[in-house]
């Protein structure tokens, strides 16, 4: 088990095994990498602590002028990683509505992970979520989302 | 947290990386051209100059009016220049001129050691 915290549209891989990352990396085909006490995709690695208006920041042109963690910069542009272009964009461009269902006492991802941006089933933009990646199903298991 | 960064002002505008960054708290004049600083945290903008440049440029002008001052009395005095008959005869600035020179050098003193 690995825990997965997606902050307004950023990865944070917490791995708690030795091969937590590896296996991770095998089924899904790509490479985390390390950025401080966490594991992230390549494309959130050395992002810069403050956003200038107008200026490139992780390959697009930053809205505003910010500082502060990754996440709450990508929040204040409306930006957030798309799995599918292993990219940052503008979370308006994400249309697609997540699978998730409710088991018991959590969710449970029809996809390995949930694209940040997608639509709940009322409507609302999953911009952050808590959750595990279950590395031996292969699926994702998710404590709670935020819309913000 | 907060991010300091290089930066400049002109007008009221406080450029930082080649960008305007429009609503920031400029703690200064801020009309003429300065170099400073661009202090981030969250949205909270605020420009600071550093006036050890205005404080340079300040004294390089003061320097160079003195030399010109120190050479035009020099000049003079040298060129025999004076009123009457009785006056005293030229040269006789002497110590007046070596005093703003020795001025001159303390300005510089100064400027080299500013911080």
């Amino acid at each position: 088990m690995m825990k997965l915290l997606v902050r307004h549209g950023h990865f944070a891989f917490f791995p708690d095994g030795a091969s937590d990352v590896a296996r991770f990396n095998a089924l899904q085909g790509i490479t985390l990498e390390r950025e401080g006490d966490f594991y992230t995709f390549p494309a959130l690695v050395g992002l810069k602590d403050y956003s200038i208006a107008g200026g490139l920041y992780g390959g697009l042109a930053a809205t505003k002028t910010f500082e502060g963690n990754p996440w709450d910069i990508m929040r204040e542009n409306n930006w957030v990683y798309s799995l599918l272009a292993g990219a940052i964009v503008p979370k308006s461009t994400i249309i697609t509505k997540a699978s998730v269902k409710l088991v018991t006492f959590y969710f449970v991802s029809g996809t390995t992970l949930v694209q940040p941006g997608s639509l709940s089933d009322t409507g609302e933009q999953i911009l952050s979520y808590d959750s595990l990646f279950d590395d031996r199903a292969n699926r994702l298991l998710i404590r709670e989302f935020s819309y913000e | 947290m907060s991010k300091v960064l290089p930066a400049t002002c002109l007008a009221g505008v406080v450029t930082c990386e080649g960008l305007p960054v429009p609503g920031v708290t400029i703690l200064s004049e801020g009309l003429g051209q300065s170099s400073g600083l661009l202090i981030l945290e969250e949205d909270s903008k605020t420009y600071v100059a550093t006036n050890s440049t205005d404080i340079d440029g300040l004294l390089s002008q003061v320097t160079l009016a003195l030399t010109d001052v120190a050479n035009c009395l020099e000049n003079l005095d040298n060129s025999g220049f004076w009123i009457a008959e009785s006056s005293p005869k030229p040269p006789v600035l002497g110590p007046t001129i070596t005093s703003i020179r020795t001025e001159i050098s303390n300005l510089n003193i100064i400027k080299g050691a500013l911080k």
